[in-house]
């Protein structure tokens, strides 16, 4: 029996746990079962086997003695005890351990958490210069553009400035995204239809080596982000999984249908991206989600795909997460809740 | 032509953003800070403020809800690169007390001469 949601461990709840709420009601329950069944058995086995008969053979003449089957019992009751309590002690601590094991999950989660956080925060003020910078370099390098000839080579040299501006930009929409302060915070999508349009933009631009599986549930639900970053999302993960394959041929499998219950109650939808790629080194399972993270050779990838995914799925309220062991392929878990209304909904319908 | 008053901390912005304005013909005003803005308004018949919204001294967001509560309805367009909260959110709240247009920084220099041509052409009317 998993313990029921009130009684999870939650960090900070240092006061913890009593021995019988680690138990719980139905293991003690089973305890009082077992117990009574495996006295009843032993005794009935051993007024069965006449065993006062055999032993008094051994020790002493036989005598009648009325009360045999209660002293049977007795004896019977002391063994079945034994028996139970090792029974208990087994399940406690098999108990105890799980408990231990969701407290450290939660603290480790909640580390994580705060650390990309404090990240999202470091990267919300680097943006902010940096879009202060690129305003001048945009703008001067175009100015000065205009006044020089069209055809030559100092103004095809300022196109080329402008252009590594805009590649900048990119990039610190892309980290925006990812610290939660991109735009369209307050906008919602029919997530099915977004994921069916972006995946056969994505079926388009992949290796015809690797084969899309699709099974999208039409009726998975709103959820509370842009349509842009919903494709955004499968398109990110799909070609982390394309990457992940390394040219060799492969399926991509992608999931979406609602998940009631999960991982919160409510209603929610789950979305799984699976590749059958090597999956993802256990060592290197931690770090996926941070900005600038990567495992392909320099110059391939920016390391920004997955961190994105990260910060848009927080956005809409969402969790995910990665399952992959060596050999086996990785599969990406995002659920996010249905219906989700956002915060900031009354700021867009200022505009 | 317009008066256009460019208020932003940043002086390479300012130069940047106040030398294109320039050459599509608008007469500049330039301010570092909020401060001592709605007293320029008022002598120097500014017909167009554009402010940045995240500035040391006087937030651009203040400076806005501080003119529209004086009364001042000139158009104001309000740039932001973003800050301790999102610049999507910051231009919101921008357009929200009242800035006629909202750009995020780095954008496009003809982006803001197209603006301030059509609220020019607004107010004329």
């Amino acid at each position: 029996m998993r313990s029921a949601p009130g009684n999870t461990t939650l960090p900070g709840a240092r006061d913890g746990l009593s021995v019988w709420q680690a138990i719980g009601r139905e293991a003690l329950l089973r305890f009082g079962l077992i117990f009574i069944a495996l006295t009843v058995v032993l005794t009935l086995a051993m007024v069965k086997i006449d065993l006062f008969d055999q032993f008094y053979a051994l020790t002493r003449e036989h005598e009648d003695w009325e009360f045999d089957e209660m002293v049977l019992a007795l004896l019977a009751a002391l063994i079945a005890l034994a028996f139970s309590a090792l029974i208990l002690a087994r399940m406690l601590a098999v108990r105890v351990s799980e408990q231990v094991n969701e407290r450290l999950l939660a603290e480790q989660r909640l580390a994580e958490g705060r650390k990309l956080r404090s990240m999202g925060t470091l990267l919300g003020g680097v943006s902010h210069s940096m879009n202060n910078h690129l305003q001048p370099i945009m703008t001067l390098s175009e100015l000065m553009r205009e006044d020089l000839p069209p055809d030559s080579e100092a103004a095809r040299d300022l196109a080329r400035i402008r252009q590594a501006a805009q590649g900048a930009c990119e990039i610190l929409r892309r980290v925006l995204n990812f610290s939660h302060q991109g735009h369209g915070v307050s906008e919602r999508c029919d997530l099915p239809e977004a994921l069916q349009s972006a995946a056969e933009l994505a079926s388009a631009a992949i290796p015809s080596t690797v084969r899309l599986e699709l099974d999208i549930d039409p009726a998975a639900g709103q959820v509370a982000l842009a349509r842009v970053d919903a494709e955004v999302i499968l398109l990110n993960l799909v070609s982390n999984a394309v990457d992940a394959l390394e040219g060799r041929a492969g399926v991509i499998r992608i999931r979406c249908a609602p998940a009631p219950g999960r991982p919160e109650p409510g209603d929610w939808v789950r979305l799984t991206v699976a590749d059958s790629g090597p999956g993802i080194p256990e060592a290197i399972q931690e770090r996926i989600f941070d900005p600038f993270f990567t495992t392909k050779a320099v110059g391939l990838g920016t390391g920004l795909g997955l961190s994105e995914v990260y910060g848009l799925v927080h956005r809409a309220g969402g969790h995910l997460g990665v399952r992959s062991a060596p050999g086996e392929g990785a599969e990406f878990n995002i659920f996010l809740p249905v219906g989700h209304d956002a915060a900031k909904a009354p700021l867009a319908s200022m505009e | 032509m317009a008066r256009v008053l460019l208020v932003d901390d940043d002086e390479m912005v300012r130069y940047a953003l106040a030398k294109a304005l320039r050459r599509a013909g608008h007469e500049v005003r330039e301010a570092a800070s909020g401060a001592g803005v709605l007293e320029q308004l008022r002598s120097d018949a500014i017909d167009i403020l554009v402010t940045d919204l995240v500035m040391p001294d006087e937030e651009g967001i203040g400076l806005i809800r501080e003119l529209r509560a004086a009364g001042e309805g000139l158009p104001i367009v309000a740039i932001s690169g973003g800050g301790r909260v999102s610049g999507e959110q910051y231009l919101r709240m921008a357009s929200r007390l009242g800035a006629s247009a909202t750009l995020a920084k780095p954008f496009d220099h003809r982006e803001l001469i197209e603006l301030i041509d059509r609220l020019a052409k607004n107010a004329d009317r």
